[in-house]
């Protein structure tokens, strides 16, 4: 029996054997596509934007739905669940074993993090509705008398979404680099931490300081602009999610948040490949500080190829050249959550089955309090791998297209006309770089 | 006082030309070039390149239906090859079984092969041949996790993968990756 005191897992695989590569083949042909496509876009290149503009039409469905949504109870009722959720796995996590029996794992590492996007992009701002610390929040000001949007000062905007960076590569080396990830200890101290420094911030600066700084809420209010579901004016309206990508609100900071998601994903791939294990492994340097450096690099890789692609264009009178990386950064999220979609669908498939079945005994007392205890997982993902791999190249591609569209629609708002085609060249050959990146990470590089 | 206009002040504007990026440069319309025909050449170059790129899609998916049936990736040396009879060695031989064997080789904090990839199929006994300095243990990251306990010296193990998967096998003393199995 492996001793659970000892880190015995070098890397965090929670589930066993991991994916099979994508066949050369069809790595190939997803390139080709992704290719195409781009080219395809600067062909059919229209020169007035054609989302954001003019009010999104309403329908009658969407009101009752919005009606639905924004009744006095519907709120609280979600905000409850989420609540009596996070409860009920703070109890397995400080009550609980220490060993990968723990739903703690599962919950924090595929639940949370992999499920996220799934759920944004069907409801929009997901964590924002769910969100225990902003439960908490709320209850400490309603104990104290206040009101839980404000603070004690209003939240300084040059700081932007740069505490949600900070959170998210917190997550992402926690997940990736630190060497004893899967240990009860080390995953209560960050939970704890996060929830202590979001308190901390929402006392300071009210509800805004959760809009963005707190790393999960901002990572699903970004994947939740590729939702159909936007407010204008305080009512829900149903948008393309090519226009409400256009949406997302740009702060300082933005670019960051999509080199962390984006470069730390592609890291998560290549710690696995040949090339990577050999050099490491032959290496008298400490695993963990290669990895670190490892994931460091590639972050900074896919945020300084990108904001030098956005910003080597030209530019109107007047108009600051800096600004492009932030105003074009939405274009990033398709490819974000294709990749995302790539990599980690089959491990959200069984992973999250078995945490889902490990949640009826979270104290790992033998007991069957959810009723999914005796379930098995059903694994149908892992047996179809021609499925799986057509799935990934798809996934992977048609993040590339919508952000291509998306990229293309800004730049025909942003540029002067005498560079709209090729002051998108350069952001163009970038995500081509990427797509095909991630397309021979998944290849087995 | 009036802003110099753009269009008219040619001198500032051949100045922000050469400020601006290198493609900025490349495209900028020159004299009695029209913003219209450089456009033209931008597209109809577009319309030839995608066509390109589309062939070239067609004859990667038509040449290579067998890799697509098949799902796996070109194929790195296996450390052994699979004999269908076992030879009936002396003891200074290791006895072949069927299946694919894959030699180890551990002397101090080192050990060969350092994290390769290596084809099995799904079912297949694959032999684990360990020369090792001190005795050891290798973790199989599989479901079910599997496990080989070694003695040192020379020794010869079997396991067998019925799903479908990349199997990580890591020596739990060097905490090294040892290979990859691509279970197909």
């Amino acid at each position: 029996m492996p001793n659970l005191l000892q880190p015995v897992l070098l890397h965090v695989n929670i589930g066993g054997e991991s994916d099979l590569p994508i066949p050369a083949a069809y790595a190939i042909a997803g390139a080709c596509a992704a290719l195409a496509v781009s080219f395809m876009v600067l062909a059919l290149a229209w020169r007035t934007p054609r989302f954001n503009t003019g009010p999104a039409t309403r329908r009658s469905f969407v009101d009752t739905v919005g009606g639905l949504v924004d009744s006095a109870w519907f709120g609280p009722l979600v905000r409850a669940l989420g609540f009596a959720f996070f409860l009920y796995v703070a109890t397995a996590a400080v009550f609980g074993e220490d060993s990968l029996v723990n739903p703690v794992f599962g919950v924090f590492y595929v639940l949370l993090w992999v499920g996220l996007v799934p759920m944004s992009l069907v409801f929009g701002s997901f964590y924002k509705a769910i969100s225990p610390v902003r439960t908490i929040n709320a209850l400490l000001a309603r104990l104290s008398g206040s009101d839980p949007s404000v603070g004690l000062r209003a939240y300084p905007s040059r700081l932007g979404y740069w505490p949600a960076v900070l959170g998210l590569f917190a997550f992402v080396w926690m997940e990736l680099v630190y060497p004893f990830s899967t240990e009860l200890g080390p995953v209560r101290l960050w939970c704890a931490s996060y929830v202590a420094v979001m308190l901390i911030g929402g006392a300071v600066w009210g509800d805004e300081f959760y809009e963005h700084a707190d790393p999960f809420e901002v990572y699903s209010t970004f994947v939740g602009h590729l939702s159909p579901w936007a407010r204008e004016e305080g009512r829900l309206v149903l948008v393309s999610p090519l226009a409400n990508l256009g949406r997302l609100p740009v702060r300082p900071g933005i670019v960051a948040v999509c080199a962390v998601l984006l470069g730390s994903t592609a890291f998560d791939s290549f710690k696995d490949s040949d090339f990577w294990l050999s050099r490491v492994q032959s290496s008298d340097l400490s695993l963990t500080l290669l990895d670190l450096i490892g994931l460091l690099c590639l972050i900074l890789l896919v945020g300084g190829l990108f904001t030098a692609a956005t910003m080597a264009t030209g530019v109107h009178d007047g108009h600051r050249r800096w600004a492009l990386p932030g105003e074009l950064a939405h274009s990033l999220v398709p490819i974000i959550v294709g990749y995302i979609a790539a990599h980690y669908v089959n491990y959200l498939v069984e992973v999250g089955q078995q945490t889902v079945i490990q949640l009826s005994d979270p104290l790992s007392n033998g007991s069957n309090l959810l009723g999914t205890g005796n379930r098995a997982v059903n694994s149908w993902l892992t047996f179809h791998p021609t499925f799986l791999a057509t799935t990934k190249v798809l996934g992977v591609v048609t993040g590339h297209v919508l952000a291509v569209v998306a990229a293309h629609d800004t730049a025909v708002r942003l540029l002067p006309k005498r560079h709209q085609l090729s002051g998108q060249l350069p952001l163009l050959l970038v995500m081509v770089g990427f797509t095909i990146g991630g397309l021979y990470l998944l290849f087995g590089a | 006082m009036d802003p110099p206009s753009p269009v008219t002040d040619r001198g500032l504007r051949d100045r922000r030309l050469a400020l601006h990026g290198i493609l900025t440069e490349l495209t900028a319309p020159g004299p009695g070039r029209s913003h219209c025909l450089e456009e033209l050449h931008v597209r109809t170059r577009s319309v030839l390149v995608t066509s390109a790129l589309v062939a070239v899609m067609a004859l990667a998916g038509c040449a290579s239906q067998e890799d697509a049936d098949g799902g796996s990736t070109p194929d790195p040396t296996p450390t052994g090859s699979p004999s269908p009879t076992a030879s009936d060695g002396t003891p200074t031989v290791p006895t072949e079984a069927p299946g694919t064997t894959v030699e180890v080789t551990i002397s101090g904090s080192d050990v060969t092969p350092n994290g390769k990839t290596v084809e099995v199929d799904r079912g297949e006994d694959v032999t684990f041949s360990i020369t090792s300095d001190a005795p050891g243990e290798l973790h199989f990251h599989s479901t079910p996790e599997q496990e080989i306990q070694f003695a040192a010296g020379t020794s010869s193990h079997t396991v067998r993968f019925d799903r479908p998967g990349v199997v990580e096998v890591e020596s739990h003393e060097l905490e090294k990756v040892v290979v990859k199995l691509e279970v197909s």
